[in-house]
């Protein structure tokens, strides 16, 4: 049979395991003498290649459920297995068993083992698997490693050490090793570990046991080491026949997940005559051997065993689809996939659309045509047997804030590694880091940011300044404010500012694009429905929610319903929604900075009317606005000259030249996330003096020496804008501090905006009446000084009680006076306040004085 | 060995393992499987030797007219990319060393484990061309091998050969397969009628779903694998011929009802990435290819069997003779546009457009058209729209008619979307190679209610006429392809649902002509592939006048906008190239304000 021949061309690398199994025999010492069915178990493992390991493993794990199981009657320990108690026990044993379970997979398909598995035959026994790695060596390479490594050179106690405690204390089975730490303390040995994985991993886990036991000397659960963070990340569309059997690192998508697969690791079989039980066997090959006749000599009767399927070992497996994220993929390519083999712990460790990180071993079995046929398919079915998953969400930028997530949680616990900064990220943070040293990096980001779209250059920049947002704050007394800046672009069709907006979305954290004109008011917000199966009331989070933490990008914000424009209000400045609809009230948070953008009232700015009229927005939304951009098609030759320009040279010249200078969406992406998580500047003292001042003289600008009129140009929420985009500019630059220049240029942009944004167009100054008002200061005092004229004018003409007065009258009366247009309508104004002041009556064409 | 040991059309195996023997011989064998010298002897003979007449096309000749584990073409875009493949490349049998590259199977004996190297080679779907024009694929079909119009439409006999038992076919010498598929020459779409239950009966979501573009139903997909990293410079939608082994193993094909039941999932579909398990063999040739050559619409003529094209191509691209074919080409598009002049020249510019550069997100050189034919439907205007759809289709490679109905919009996608139950992707109506002319019949359009899938539809062609990008849907997220796909629209009214660059209310003067004569369609054929295909520059000094003028423009009239001078300066680009020149002159560009001048006119009018 197959099976004898197996067993003999195998006969050297089980003799080649001999030299560490005194080295493990101190961690068993209550190891019962193996009786029959414990040798012949191992030596049935022993016959694929796959099994020396487990045959090692297997020394330590079964100490773990060997005694109660083989020393028990099969009466009693019938019994014992259906207590409760020995249910976490008996949990370990599957996990256990996953070390022996992961060889077997592919030795069940060993005809297509590669080669390098196969050069492994006839090593001389010192060595392992035809190279010159001594098992001893790797022994006590691991053991070094786990004794000894230390993160800080002043740690009382090895980092292993340390989290092998805490693993114990926490009754958990998996130990995660960084293998950073690995390469840093002995290089050698990360090699190895690397190339051969099955082996190292095996003398990991018995030292592992090997420490264990001696910290706790009645310790019998099976740690597993998990090994994570590899030096290299392998892109998946480069994995290649040289990786089989290596250990290897990959991103990807999660995009299916199978059920979970029970997989029999022992079975157990009871004869139907007699009642007799052998003792559990192995699975050999992922094949359950029956025995035809029952093994007690007195009954011997022949087909009378069955399998007890709860008294049979299980272990889960699952088997998963990881796939290429987007950015892994070149131009003009599908994705990649790959499948993955979670065991034990790792299975529904990640769902459908997780990022993840995964190592893990990657094989490849081969494919028999049919079982009873000669000839191969000549092909491998690869995957990868995980060993650690690690979640991540690297694509956009993290809208997570740093100090929300957990740390400490990467050696142990569940599978979720925290980021302590691999190196590649390291070398990365270093990239970014060098980048923000170079002088010209606000230029240099404001190129990159939507290079396709010609000037704009001031919008850009304030939309940079959204892109990295000032840093929250929060008072000791509860108060907060907001680090999140809201922008508005108005202008006119056609220049560019939805693929302004478009671009923002594409780099935004948890970017939402939605039309303002689609959008009704619980699109935008939260939405609750009748959930039509259970009757249940479910909120359903809007664009605005959604975007927590994110950028809100709302297009044609002018066609939006007025209703929907209300519930901005809140989310503006107090970055919450509140919902209250069938009998809920929730407020939910919405952490997020609205970029909106416009067109003005007639589809074309019309500079005759006032900003206010154009945008046709209530003055209490445009004022929590931090910027507003007036994206005017001013007629300018310069400008048109540089249109003229920069479109010819689109046409004609390559294109690829002229973006040298900026940084691509990775870059810029990755550049960003770094500055919001980890950059939180702080006003220096002289910086805030700058803007205390700069912020006194837009006060007091336009308060023309001689002239009674004092024209507020700046409210405090602009005070706080000017706080905001100073820490954006900060962070540019990734500083830490505030600096004069930082002061400077916000005062520079939120001028700039103001100047477009609040020109008063009857005295060209900075008016930001115009905007928290509607009317500007100077309109005002004219109307003012208007309804005084009238007031004048009626109490000479008129007596009280006496004769009406024509409306055309009086306008002719007022026009002799002043100097000044006067229009019909804008006396009806007059008079109407002077009415409701109680001096006059006005009805129809008449005016009566009271 | 004396003399050539092998043939290699009848016989590529052979070759490939007298060379493998060779290679064996001279040294220890290679773990990556690296070329010994099977390109390079392939492409002696077939380019060099002129052996590339004798190589059969799949969707030529009809396919069990070929026999197995010989050379053939085939000549398709790549419609999908599977994962790598991990094979046996070579294993030791006995003493020798045997190998297994360019065929599926392997009679590796089971105790050979030791002496096996995994090799890797990459799985191509690719179908016919979608959209490719009747002229085309006749050109490709050499004089002899055309075979008269068979009637076979042979549902029964495809039948019985998948039931067939498989002892029937030993996989090694199944050097004569003489069973019938469903093929026949491929210009014979009068009998598709015939087989219109068998395909709408798989089209859905049927595991060896063929996956066809554009409906098609007489012609054979291909399974194609490309070895030693050739695949490099391979993308999706590309057009390639690929020359290589044709193998039948019907044995390697999951039968449908099989999958499913499997018991050990690691056998079952779950982990089943080898993609040949579900398409039948009789239906997915599968080829080993050991060359390839990219077919972009400017190759096609050069890779066109000379004996079509004989002495036309060399004079179509003299300076003097382009002119010339210009100009009988406009007044042909005049005929046709019912004497409007105009619009011919902008049919003309339209035809030449392409993508030349990308500034992301703009495509720069895309030309959309808009050709507004206002009269009401009578029989009149929808031959109208047959006729400007069958002169395109006579000129360009590939070019396609989408109706769009309200039917057609609500009942699919018409963009990719990955079923990741079969692993696939599903092909939509815009998958389209480079270079394809699409023509959107808006004048069928009803009112009526769009459905979910109708408005996605709508925002599918939109952006792709406006960004010349198309979403595939990968359901965890989407992926932006670029494509170049000129596109033009054919409304009553100027068209609000997909707007485009140029908007032209036709003027005719007389009736739509539809006679269309034969004597110059090669030479224009010819002159279109070339003017599209030329380079274009700009001198500093044109550059500079080009500047002022856009100013000036811009300050006399102050809504003129970016978009009309992209619009402008794409026309001028075109317009010099369909004279042939290669860098742009104020003539040029006075011609083209002109055309600008008129078309406003004819605008304000309307």
């Amino acid at each position: 049979m197959a099976r004898s021949t197996r067993s003999t061309s195998s006969g050297a690398p089980s003799s080649a395991r001999a030299p560490p199994s005194p080295d493990s025999s101190p961690v068993r010492p209550s190891q019962p003498s193996s009786d029959g069915t414990e040798g012949r178990r191992r030596s049935l493992h022993r016959s694929t290649p796959g099994s020396r390991r487990r045959s090692r493993s297997s020394g330590p794990a079964s100490s773990g459920y060997s005694s109660p199981l083989d020393l028990g009657t099969p009466a009693s320990s019938q019994f014992t297995r259906g207590t409760p108690s020995y249910q976490r026990n008996d949990f370990s044993i599957p996990s256990s068993g996953r070390r022996r379970a992961q060889p077997a997979t592919p030795s069940s398909y060993s005809e297509g083992r590669p080669s390098s598995e196969a050069d492994m035959e006839g090593a001389p026994p010192t060595l392992v698997w035809g190279t010159n790695i001594s098992v001893q060596d790797v022994n006590q390479a691991v053991q070094r490693f786990l004794r000894n490594y230390r993160e800080k050179p002043t740690d009382q106690e090895g980092k292993y050490i340390q989290l092998l405690e805490q693993v114990m204390e926490m009754e958990e089975d998996s130990l995660n090793v960084n293998a950073r730490n690995i390469l840093e303390y002995d290089e050698d040995l990360y090699v190895k570990m690397v190339r051969y994985p099955l082996e190292v991993l095996a003398i990991f886990d018995i030292v592992l046991m090997d420490m264990a036991v001696r910290l706790r000397p009645l310790w019998e659960k099976h740690i597993q080491v998990r090994i994570f963070n590899l030096k290299d990340t392998v892109n998946m569309r480069d994995l290649n026949p040289s990786d089989i059997e290596k250990m290897v690192s990959v991103k990807g998508m999660i995009i299916r997940c199978s059920s979970i697969i029970p997989e029999i690791k022992e079975s157990f079989f009871r004869c139907l005559v007699c009642g007799y039980s052998p003792p559990p066997s192995g699975v050999d090959r992922g094949q359950v051997e029956e025995p035809t006749r029952c093994g007690r000599p007195e009954c011997a009767a022949l087909n009378s065993m069955a399998l007890i399927h709860n008294r049979c070992r299980f272990a889960d497996k699952q088997i998963v689809r990881l796939q290429e994220t987007p950015d892994a993929i070149p131009e003009g390519e599908t994705p990649h996939t790959v499948s993955l083999l979670m065991h034990d712990r790792l299975v529904d460790a990640a769902k459908p659309g997780d990022r993840v990180e995964i190592t893990g071993v990657f094989r490849a079995m081969s494919v028999r045509v049919g079982p009873t046929q000669r000839t191969l398919k000549s092909l491998f079915k690869t995957y990868i047997d995980c060993l650690h998953l690690k979640k991540s969400d690297k694509g956009r930028l993290q809208a997570e804030d740093p100090l929300e997530r957990d740390i400490q949680s990467d050696n142990y616990a569940s599978f979720h590694e925290g980021d302590i900064s691999p190196l590649e990220q390291e070398e990365q943070i270093q990239k970014l880091k060098a980048l923000s040293k170079l002088p010209d990096i606000y230029e240099r980001l404001t190129r990159s940011l939507a290079p396709s779209i010609w000037e704009l250059e001031d919008i850009k920049k304030g939309l940079l300044c959204q892109l990295f947002g000032g840093t929250a704050k929060k008072l000791k007394s509860g108060a907060s404010f907001r680090g999140d800046m809201n922008v508005l672009m108005v202008g006119d069709p056609g220049t560019s500012k939805s693929q302004l907006l478009q671009y923002v979305h594409k780099l935004a954290p948890r970017g939402i694009y939605t039309s303002g004109r689609g959008s009704s008011a619980v699109g935008l917000t939260a939405y609750v429905t009748k959930d039509p199966e259970t009757g249940e009331t479910v909120l359903e989070s809007g664009a605005l929610v959604l975007s927590d933490r994110g950028i809100c990008c709302i297009d044609e914000f002018d066609k939006m319903s007025d209703n929907a424009r209300s519930m901005l209000h809140e989310v503006m400045e107090q970055q919450t929604v509140s919902v209250a609809k069938s009998g809920i009230i929730a407020t939910l948070n919405a952490r997020t900075s609205v970029l909106a953008c416009a067109n003005p009232s007639g589809s074309r700015y019309n500079p005759r009317m006032s900003v206010i009229d154009n945008i046709q927005l209530p003055p209490t939304l445009l004022s929590r606005f931090d910027l507003i951009y007036l994206v005017l098609d001013k007629p300018d030759e310069q400008t048109d000259r540089r249109l003229a320009r920069h479109l010819v040279a689109l046409h004609y010249e390559n294109p690829e030249v002229q973006s040298q200078q900026s940084l691509d969406l990775p870059t810029l992406t990755a550049y960003v996330t770094y500055a919001r998580q980890h950059i939180h500047p702080k006003l220096s003292d002289e910086a805030a003096e700058d803007l205390i001042s700069g912020y006194v003289a837009m006060r007091r600008k336009g308060n023309f020496p001689g002239s009674s009129k004092k024209v507020i140009t700046a409210t405090p929420r602009q005070l706080e804008s000017l706080i905001r985009i100073s820490e954006a500019l900060a962070r540019i630059r990734y500083s830490d501090v505030v600096e004069r220049c930082d002061a400077a240029e916000a005062l520079r942009l939120l001028e700039v905006a103001l100047q477009q944004s609040a020109t008063d167009h009857s005295t060209g100054t900075i008016d930001m009446d115009l905007i928290t008002t509607g009317v500007s200061a100077s309109e005002r005092t004219r109307r003012a000084s208007l309804v005084m004229a009238v007031r004048n004018l009626i109490s000479e003409k008129m007596q009280a009680g006496g004769s009406t007065m024509r409306l055309m009258q009086l306008l002719e009366e007022l026009r002799k006076e002043s100097s000044s247009e006067l229009s019909l309508q804008d006396l009806r104004t007059a008079l109407t306040s002077l009415a409701s002041e109680g001096v006059i009556s006005f009805q129809g064409d008449g005016i009566r004085r009271l | 060995m004396v003399g050539k040991a092998y043939d290699c059309v009848l016989n590529p195996l052979g070759a490939v393992r007298f060379l493998f023997d060779k290679e064996v011989g001279s040294g220890p064998i290679d773990a990556h499987g690296r070329d010994w010298g099977v390109h390079g002897l392939f492409t002696r003979t077939l380019f060099e030797d002129g052996g590339l007449s004798q190589v059969p096309e799949i969707n030529s000749v009809p396919l069990h007219s070929i026999p197995a584990n010989s050379l053939v073409r085939f000549r398709g875009m790549v419609q999908d990319m599977f994962n790598s493949e991990y094979y046996i490349g070579a294993y030791k049998d006995g003493d020798a060393w045997r190998t297994t590259k360019y065929s599926d199977v392997a009679a590796v004996p089971s105790c050979s484990e030791s002496s096996m190297k995994i090799w890797e080679r990459r799985p191509l779907y690719c179908v016919p061309v979608p959209g490719e024009n009747l002229w085309v694929k006749d050109a490709f079909t050499p004089l002899d091998a055309q075979l008269p119009h068979s009637p076979t439409c042979s549902d029964p006999i495809t039948n019985r050969k998948r039931s067939r038992p498989e002892e029937e076919m030993d996989a090694e010498d199944t050097e004569m397969i003489t069973d019938v598929t469903e093929t026949a020459p491929d210009n014979k779409r009068s009998c598709e009628g015939a087989d219109l239950n068998l395909e709408t009966k798989n089209c859905h979501d049927d595991p060896c779903n063929l996956n066809m573009p554009l409906g098609e139903k007489k012609l054979l997909p291909c399974l194609v694998k490309v070895y030693d990293g050739l695949d490099a410079d391979l993308k999706l939608n590309d057009v390639v011929e690929f020359i290589g082994v044709l193998t039948f193993d019907p044995e390697l094909t999951v039968h449908p009802g099989t999958v499913g039941e499997s018991v050990d999932c690691i056998h079952g579909s779950f982990l089943d990435e080898d993609i040949s398990a579900q398409l039948p063999a009789s239906r997915v040739p599968r080829l080993h290819s050991i060359l390839h050559r990219k077919l972009s619409s400017d190759q096609l003529f050069q890779a066109m069997p000379m004996n079509t094209l004989g002495q036309l191509y060399p004079d179509a691209l003299s300076r003097s003779s382009f002119e010339e074919l210009r100009s009988s080409l406009v007044a042909r598009f005049t005929e046709v546009l019912g004497g409007d002049g105009l619009a011919a020249e902008y049919l003309l510019l339209h035809l030449l457009s392409r993508v030349h550069a990308r500034v992301e997100p703009m495509a720069v050189g895309k030309l959309s058209l808009n050709i507004v034919e206002p009269r009401p439907m009578k029989d009149g205007s929808t031959s109208f729209i047959q006729m400007v759809s069958h002169t395109i289709s006579t000129l360009l490679p590939r070019s396609h008619l989408m109706s769009l109905s309200l039917e057609f919009l609500n009942e699919k996608l018409i963009a990719p979307k990955k079923n990741y139950s079969s692993n696939r992707l599903m092909t939509g109506d815009l998958q389209l190679a480079d270079g394809t002319h699409l023509m959107l019949d808006e004048t069928v359009l009803r009112s009526g209610q769009l459905n979910d899938i109708g408005l996605q539809n709508v925002h599918f062609l939109k952006n792709m006429m406006e960004w010349q990008k198309v979403e595939y849907d990968f359901e965890f997220y989407k992926m932006e392809m670029s494509t170049d796909v000129a596109v033009l629209v054919l409304s009553a009214a100027r068209s609000r649902l997909f707007p485009s660059d140029v908007v032209l209310p036709l003027r005719p003067t007389r009736g739509f002509s539809s006679d269309f004569p034969v004597e110059n369609l090669w030479r224009w054929r010819i002159y279109l592939a070339a003017a599209r295909a030329g380079d274009h520059t700009i001198d500093p000094t044109i550059q500079k006048v080009l500047e002022e003028e856009l100013v000036s423009a811009r300050q006399e009239d102050r809504s003129l906008g970016p978009e009309v001078f992209h619009r402008w300066l794409t026309l001028a680009r075109l317009l010099s190239l369909s004279y042939g020149e290669s860098t742009l002159s104020l003539e040029r560009w006075n011609m083209v304000r002109e055309m600008e001048r008129r078309l406003t006119e004819r605008l304000r009018v309307c």
